[in-house]
């Protein structure tokens, strides 16, 4: 049987943790692009981390810090009322620490791609750093920016080991389609976990297409 | 008025460079490839750190090496045409132009006058070179800068194209009331554009100063 709640579950979480990911990684990938300062090196190799472990070392650690004894998870939860882990805000957060470095390399081959005379004419025409930033770096990165969007997104509809780690399988909450699947193989629905897969392949091909096929011509 | 007395070491080039120029004056600086001209005109925009000196505008110090003085490119509302790459190819031409001229009708002035009108809403890169170093020109002088720093701005053009768009840059010398640094390898250019002149060699000034016109038009007579 299609799980159609934890499909747009999915969707949903993807739809959210892309944006605010991208956006959040454009200053970053900025400094790093175009300044030099003390650690640059192990900031970058830090941001690249969760390509180099595996995804049920990042959900545990995620789970440790994110938990109720642990100062983040205490503080949510003297906030909100409810527990950070098990929950689908949980599961954005350690979303967007798990996909930093495809959200990060994208922008960064972008903006060291971008001719350094733009940002110099842009000096040269009065822009601080922050004008230069959105007025002539974000404008001329703009297909580095989408591949960097659609790789995140891709990424968030497939993630399955951080995904059970932090958000279990709650349903309707924390239970996305890729947990859908393994829960269905394991019941020996194959037929459910063909039609979720096949739509994720689909999916995937799509995104994939849009990276190498369009993005990369722009 | 800008002055200028830099000191920077590049390589095996040692720039030395002590000058002068006047408001409504322009200087042309002439010398061969490598001989530090394009690197003076970093050095005074700010986009390089001299080793020392100082360079001064209307009696303001935008750098100073003894009072550690360093005022960033930005802030030094100094206009730079570049050889090409001065516009950015996401605006259109008028966006190019209008969006950093301290006066507007100035600037509709210009397009008007460096016969670009046409071109308005066309992105850089849809123009051809000569229409886009015009472009350049405008929006540099639309900036009213205190300083007008031209660095070699018409080399990738044809001699026809050259010659027009060194003819439009005369025809707006009395709106440019700041002084004009002109970088090229083309002495029929500087001749043309300059009040004074001066060639570099080795990072220093040939002759040790600025020749006037007649003098240079004799030189390269």
């Amino acid at each position: 049987m299609l799980d159609l709640k934890s499909l747009i579950l999915t969707v949903k979480l993807a739809g959210i943790v892309t944006p605010f990911l991208v956006i959040a990684v454009l200053p970053a990938a900025y400094l790093i692009s175009f300044t030099r300062f003390k650690g640059q090196k192990i900031v970058e190799a830090a941001l690249n981390l969760p390509l180099f472990i595996p995804p049920t070392v990042l959900g545990f650690f995620l789970l440790i810090m994110m938990g109720p004894d642990s100062f983040p998870g205490s503080v949510y939860e003297k906030i909100t009322g409810s527990r950070l882990i098990f929950s689908f805000e949980g599961l954005v957060l350690a979303l967007m620490i798990s996909n930093i470095p495809f959200a990060v390399q994208p922008v960064l081959t972008a903006f060291r791609k971008l001719d350094k005379r733009l940002i110099e004419a842009s000096q040269m025409l009065g822009f601080n750093r922050f004008k230069t930033f959105i007025l002539v770096v974000v404008p001329n990165s703009v297909s580095g920016i989408a591949s960097s969007a659609a790789l995140v997104f891709s990424h968030c509809l497939g993630e399955f080991g951080v995904v059970l780690m932090v958000g279990g399988s709650v349903p309707g909450e924390t239970k996305t389609a890729s947990v859908s699947i393994f829960e269905s193989v394991e019941m020996l629905d194959y037929s459910g976990a063909f039609k979720m897969s096949f739509i994720l392949l689909a999916a995937g091909f799509f995104f994939s297409f849009l990276i190498t096929g369009v993005l990369k011509n722009d | 008025m800008i002055e200028f007395n830099l000191q920077k070491k590049i390589g095996t080039i040692n720039i030395d460079v002590k000058l002068a120029c006047k408001k409504r004056e322009a200087l042309s600086i002439t010398g061969e490839s490598g001989a530090g001209k394009t690197t003076l005109l970093r050095l005074a925009a700010g986009l390089e750190k001299p080793d020392s000196g100082f360079i001064r505008i209307n009696g303001q110090t935008l750098f100073c090496s003894r009072e550690k003085i360093n005022t960033p490119p930005h802030k030094r509302k100094i206009s730079y045409v570049f050889q090409d790459y001065t516009l950015f190819p996401h605006w259109s031409i008028e966006k190019n132009i209008l969006y950093t001229a301290l006066d507007k009708d100035l600037g509709n002035y210009l397009i008007d006058h460096f016969n670009i009108s046409h071109l308005r809403k066309r992105k850089p890169l849809k123009a051809s070179g000569g229409e886009r170093q015009r472009a350049a020109l405008a929006q540099a002088v639309a900036r009213k800068p205190d300083l007008l720093l031209l660095d070699e701005p018409f080399s990738s053009l044809d001699s026809k194209n050259r010659k027009i768009a060194s003819e439009y840059l005369y025809s707006v010398r009395d709106i440019i009331s700041c002084p004009v640094v002109l970088v090229t390898h083309d002495h029929e250019e500087a001749l043309y554009i300059g009040d004074s002149f001066c060639e570099i060699e080795k990072g220093g000034i040939k002759g040790g100063s600025v020749i006037s016109k007649r003098s240079f038009s004799y030189a390269f007579s």
